[in-house]
């Protein structure tokens, strides 16, 4: 558990918004002295390759998105505060008063404007300030800030990781390193079991964006199947449990259309025969995760999905519980040995 | 790095939960100064000068900062608050909290932007809509470390940034606190009395009480006060701007300053080259308000730190404002020595 939760703390001490993955460098770092072959594609993908020296071996592509929600610089103004855009899924809700990483060329750390209570004059229903109306402040004149700071530089929030009780930690961007932590793990345990088909552990470009990685990725690694590994709602109180999964209630094995039905029942028998807690989530059309990407990639990949349960989700404050990874990693163990494996 | 001020702004310190910031500044005055703390928690400090007063004259600055306080402790654990001070609702949503005595580390809940309705996109949640959420598995695990009435605080880190800013909670007013400390440690004119009061952001209530023990003749609030100079709408009045010196107040929400104790400030100010300005709006409010009209009434003066985002887990000042409001306050004492 301590393992797990330093990975993903870890993992989540770095920004990397959609189209910046290559500055999570400490996930390279983790993972290629498990893997065979480690690179990053063209999609900015990272990927290790784990091999059954088998030839002719199928593939299994096991798939967590790397990158998190942010912002785009879209100005410096004249008193050197910089205005933004929505670069992938943040609400408008949680900006004012936050503390965001501008990623450019050297970091640095902004807080997000608000209207101070006294100059706020009463009577008025508040509204929610949009984005376009909120500035960065990175405390430089515009000369400097202009010199600092280029349009089209990322934003990411700023927070740091905390544990809470029981075993349950806060934090951002745990949608998905948790997946992505749970993969590293899994990669570190395989000298356990022996595969007999070759395994490609993708760590996806651009979910929060248009999922175009996991795209590029399945079409480059060519999987037979593929499982992918990603964070949903958890209940709280205003997402009741017809709309979340119970946090700490184990991982969320998911049900639908666009899931491969025989994938989604070795996990369901990978869980029951090593008694692991799980739930199912049941999603009527496509999962809006990596899945309806690599299940409809070059002629159809067989696909399942895992979902760790997750709360406040794309804010500076997620909470995952801990136990809920662990549960993946050996469900995603048991997984590989149902579908791939065979113990050593 | 300003040391003191990190420190100070590492303290959690709610109106009426004043102990931990009350306790390290005792720390670091009681060499300098006689000090004692009162029936309400305010800290008297009595410093010595180099001659007898030409007047009663207290200086001042507020101990406690705007927080939060549980409420009520619902079925699933999670905590239900309201606000200790004017807190705007929508600085809250995903924020890192410390709850009570024991900092337990929590988070102001928001809804996933994907489950939120289309009709309530705009709609801000009220304070009464929102908890905050610890990781409580039910009531009775969260009774164990939390109860009503726990105050919180925000959880946000010191850091000096950009052009000689300074980013932190609670600037307001512990930039005051960290200026009377600085001054109770310089040679003074003349004998001079320091009040750090309790309870300012919910009514000024430890100003006023402070005030009727010493009695001033002149009292000087050193605060931390809005900075709107973000607006870019010529229409919108900045108040005051971060970096341009200290601003001097003639009226604010709470009090119409004394105009002849105003001038003797802008005179200092000018013979001994202090940038400043003067604030621009009458808004907000200080501790001046109890002053003065305590006993006889005293003679009210406000002299702030432009602070930027004010009663939010994140304010900005400049170092240099800080500095100069500090070297104001002793001209404005030098001033005084020749009355």
């Amino acid at each position: 558990m301590t393992e797990l939760k330093n990975y993903l703390f870890e993992l989540c001490s770095e920004s990397a918004p959609s189209g910046r993955e290559e500055l999570l460098c400490s996930l390279e770092r983790l993972v290629r002295p498990y893997a065979d072959e480690c690179y990053r594609d063209g999609a900015g993908n990272l990927i290790a390759v784990k091999k059954c020296g088998v030839p002719g071996a199928g593939r299994l592509l096991l798939d967590a998105h790397a990158d998190e929600v942010g912002l785009v610089v879209t100005d410096v103004d004249e008193r050197g505060f910089i205005h933004f855009a929505n670069h992938a899924g943040i609400d408008d809700k949680i900006l004012p008063a936050s503390t965001v990483t501008v990623l450019s060329s050297h970091t640095l750390i902004g807080v997000v404007s608000s209207i101070p209570p006294h100059l706020d004059k009463g009577g008025k229903e508040k509204k929610v300030i949009k984005a376009k109306d909120l500035v960065i402040d990175v405390g430089l004149d515009a000369d400097s800030a202009r010199k600092a700071v280029k349009v089209g530089d990322f934003i990411a929030l700023r927070s740091s990781c905390t544990e809470l009780r029981n075993g349950l930690v806060l934090g951002k961007s745990f949608d998905n390193r948790a997946g992505c932590a749970v993969l590293v793990k899994v990669l570190s345990l395989l000298g356990s079991i022996r595969p007999r088909r070759d395994l490609y552990f993708c760590f996806s470009a651009s979910e929060e964006f248009n999922g175009a990685g996991a795209s590029s990725a399945a079409f480059l690694t060519e999987p037979d199947e593929a499982l992918v590994l990603d964070t949903t709602f958890a209940v709280s109180p205003y997402t009741p449990a017809s709309r979340g999964k119970k946090l700490g209630g184990g991982c969320a094995i998911g049900i639908s259309p666009i899931l491969n039905t025989h994938m989604t029942e070795s996990l369901i028998g990978a869980a029951r025969s090593r008694g692991l807690p799980y739930q199912t989530e049941v999603i009527a059309g496509r999962t809006g995760t990596n899945a309806d990407n690599i299940a409809r990639s070059r002629a159809g990949v067989p696909t399942a999905l895992i979902s760790l349960p997750l709360r406040y989700m794309h804010s500076a404050g997620e909470i995952v519980s801990l136990s809920d990874l662990e549960t993946a990693v050996l469900l995603v163990m048991g997984f590989i040995e149902y579908r791939a494996g065979g113990k050593r | 790095m300003n040391k003191l001020l990190s420190y100070y702004t590492s303290l959690f310190g709610t109106s009426g939960s004043e102990g931990d910031i009350r306790r390290a500044i005792i720390n670091e005055i009681t060499p300098h100064a006689k000090a004692r703390v009162d029936a309400l928690g305010n800290i008297i400090a009595f410093k010595k000068g180099a001659a007898e007063p030409p007047a009663v004259v207290m200086i001042s600055a507020h101990m406690d900062e705007v927080g939060l306080i549980v409420t009520d402790i619902a079925d699933d654990g999670t905590l239900r608050f309201d606000t200790v001070g004017g807190i705007d609702p929508r600085v809250l949503c995903g924020k890192h909290v410390a709850v009570g005595r024991g900092k337990i580390p929590g988070v102001i809940g928001q809804v996933a932007p994907h489950l939120e309705k289309k009709a309530d996109r705009d709609k801000v949640r009220a304070v009464d809509e929102l908890y905050i959420d610890v990781g409580a598995k039910d009531r009775e695990d969260a009774q164990s470390c939390v109860s009503a009435g726990d105050v919180v605080g925000f959880r946000s880190d010191y850091a000096e940034f950009g052009n000689g800013l300074v980013r932190a909670k609670a600037l307001d007013d512990r930039v005051g606190c960290e200026i009377l400390t600085e001054l109770i440690k310089t040679d003074l004119p003349f004998d001079t009395w320091f009040v750090f009061s309790v309870m300012e952001e919910i009514g000024c209530v430890g100003a006023g009480t402070a005030a009727f023990q010493i009695k001033p003749d002149y009292s000087i609030v050193v605060e931390g006060t809005t900075a709107a100079d973000i607006t870019d709408d010529e229409s919108k009045s900045p108040v005051c701007r971060v970096g341009e010196g200290p601003a001097v107040s003639f009226m604010d929400g709470g009090t119409v300053y004394d105009k002849d104790f105003m001038r003797l400030v802008l005179d200092a100010a000018g013979e001994q080259a202090v940038p400043h300005q003067l604030k621009q709006a009458v808004s907000g409010g200080n501790d001046s308000a109890s002053i003065q009209r305590t006993a006889s009434g005293a003679r009210a003066i406000a002299i702030s730190v432009p602070v930027r985002y004010l009663h939010t887990p994140t304010g900005v000042a400049s170092l240099s404002d800080i500095e100069n409001t500090r070297r104001l306050v002793l001209a404005v004492l030098q001033k005084l020595s020749e009355i």
